[in-house]
């Protein structure tokens, strides 16, 4: 036991687990424009839903090996988080230690974040056409009330806005505007205006999620930004 | 490569004088290489143009000019300028100007190759975009200014050199996390989500790991004295490759996104 845990907490196997990380996402960068057709929807989807419908062992291997060693990954840094603050922390080191442990536990968060987002997430894109209604699950839907768009002089679109109403079990919402880059909360789903078509046909392209992982990825993305501006104070003092 | 029409911009007015606004500037930093007061002249005449240049730019877009790769790169060659400015005023580093203004010079030269579109997507008129688009490409500046350091400590082995390199590769990481969060916050607030899993992003995150390792090295003494410089080196590479590689070289599929 007492050698496997050496064995997790060592700095060698950090680096080969960093450098096992890289190769592997080398791999992935040359996989995915080989395969484009076959990972076309893997952003779509949650990643273990994903894999479960892709099937082709051959073309997503890396991803399984990328998952087993993020874990490995995961659990030495969360040895090392115990095993530093274990030993000999007083006021006058405190930033010292706390500051990389900050940024360890910040990077488990953002991993913690996209397994809950991989496993339990929700992600699906509805085409609706203006005055007509996408369905959302099994008893809701969105209608597109409104559709408005602006373009600059040389016909590229500067902004645009949905008017949407929510419909569950045949209840109507009040109406909500939904814009680029400014998400929707409504019904347990968060809704975002991915896409818009304003030709004859007028319509917009609504991603309708449920992300139970980002704000875990939020809070890790937090703590990483804490312990580097630690870390820069401490280099700055030097 | 990467979108390069030069003859279009004959046409348009606006990108022509952009164009020659970061020429300018690339030649004048080449002429800041001539020795002695002279040189650092032609250097400063080079910023205030430099600078004249992403002026115009804000002006003509509305906008802070970080949204398009022309205005990406000079940012980039800005900040590596203004680096070069402060480490020369501390008299940090000796000759650093030979290896790092022909860089500045060379990436506002690429700039120029570049189309300015001048219409910002609404995707991107948010300060989480600009946010991220400031500490990513000040990350890649300062990386590159840690390279410099870090090549002219290979060639000369005075190891304050490679201290130096280690501190500015720390903050260059610092900067690229900072990127990467608040990239990942306006990108989730676009399109629901915070990765995506294309070979940009994945080079993206094989350079933050390169810097990991080197940081984790680096910082544990297990590295030191030249692989380690020849480690933040390459770092530096694998920013260059993940900006102008990943596209020309490994074909990049058309995104939705």
């Amino acid at each position: 036991m007492r050698a496997v845990y050496r064995f997790l907490i060592s700095l060698n196997t950090l680096f080969v687990v960093f450098t096992i990380c890289a190769v592997l996402a080398l791999v992935g960068s040359l996989t995915l424009p080989a395969n484009l057709a076959f990972f076309s929807g893997i952003d779509d989807t949650p990643l273990f839903k994903w894999l479960s419908d892709a099937g082709n062992l051959k073309a997503t291997w890396w991803i399984f090996v990328f998952i087993v060693v993020l874990a490995l990954l995961a659990t030495s840094m969360a040895l090392c988080i115990v095993e530093d603050l274990r030993t000999g922390v007083s006021r006058k080191n405190i930033l010292q230690k706390l500051s990389p442990q900050l940024i360890h536990l910040g990077t488990l968060f953002v991993l913690l974040g996209y397994l809950l987002t991989s496993a339990y997430g929700l992600r699906a894109d509805v085409l609706i056409g203006k005055g007509e209604t996408g369905a959302i699950g099994t008893n809701a839907s969105l209608h597109l009330v409104d559709l408005n768009a602006r373009t600059d002089e040389n016909g590229y679109f500067t902004d645009w806005k949905a008017v949407l109403r929510f419909v569950k079990d045949g209840v109507e919402s009040d109406t909500m505007v939904l814009r680029p880059v400014h998400p929707v909360r409504v019904g347990g789903y968060e809704l975002f205006f991915k896409s818009i078509d304003m030709g004859d046909e007028q319509a917009a392209l609504i991603r309708v999620c449920r992300d139970p992982g980002a704000g875990w990825a939020l809070l890790g993305g937090a703590l990483l930004l804490l312990g580097s501006l630690g870390l820069a104070y401490i280099r700055l003092r030097a | 490569m990467c979108n390069v029409d030069v003859f279009l911009y004959a046409d348009d007015r606006a990108a022509f004088i952009a164009m020659l606004l970061v020429l300018v500037p690339a030649a004048l930093y080449i002429l800041g290489l001539s020795e002695g007061k002279k040189g650092f002249v032609f250097f400063l005449t080079g910023l205030a143009v430099h600078v004249a240049s992403i002026v115009f730019r804000a002006v003509k877009l509305g906008a802070l000019p970080l949204a398009e790769k022309y205005d990406n790169i000079s940012f980039m060659a800005l900040v590596m300028a203004l680096s070069y400015l402060w480490l020369r005023r501390r008299q940090a580093v000796e000759s650093l100007e030979l290896a790092l203004l022909p860089v500045v010079a060379t990436l506002l030269a690429v700039a120029g190759l570049h189309k300015t579109i001048n219409t910002v997507s609404p995707f991107m008129n948010t300060p989480w975009f600009y946010m991220h688009t400031f500490f990513y490409f000040t990350s890649y500046a300062f990386l590159g200014v840690g390279a410099c350091i870090g090549a002219i400590y290979i060639l000369s082995g005075r190891s304050a050199y490679e201290r130096l390199q280690y501190r500015w590769t720390l903050f260059s990481w610092m900067a690229l996390s900072a990127s990467l969060v608040v990239g990942g916050v306006w990108f989730y607030m676009a399109y629901g989500t915070y990765w995506l899993w294309t070979s940009k992003e994945l080079w993206i995150t094989l350079t933050w790991l390169l810097l990991g390792l080197y940081m984790h090295a680096r910082m544990t003494s297990w590295m030191r004295g030249r692989p380690a410089a020849v480690l933040g080196c390459l770092c530096f590479a694998a920013a260059l490759f993940t900006y102008f590689g990943v596209g020309a070289v490994i074909p990049a599929p058309p995104t939705q996104f």
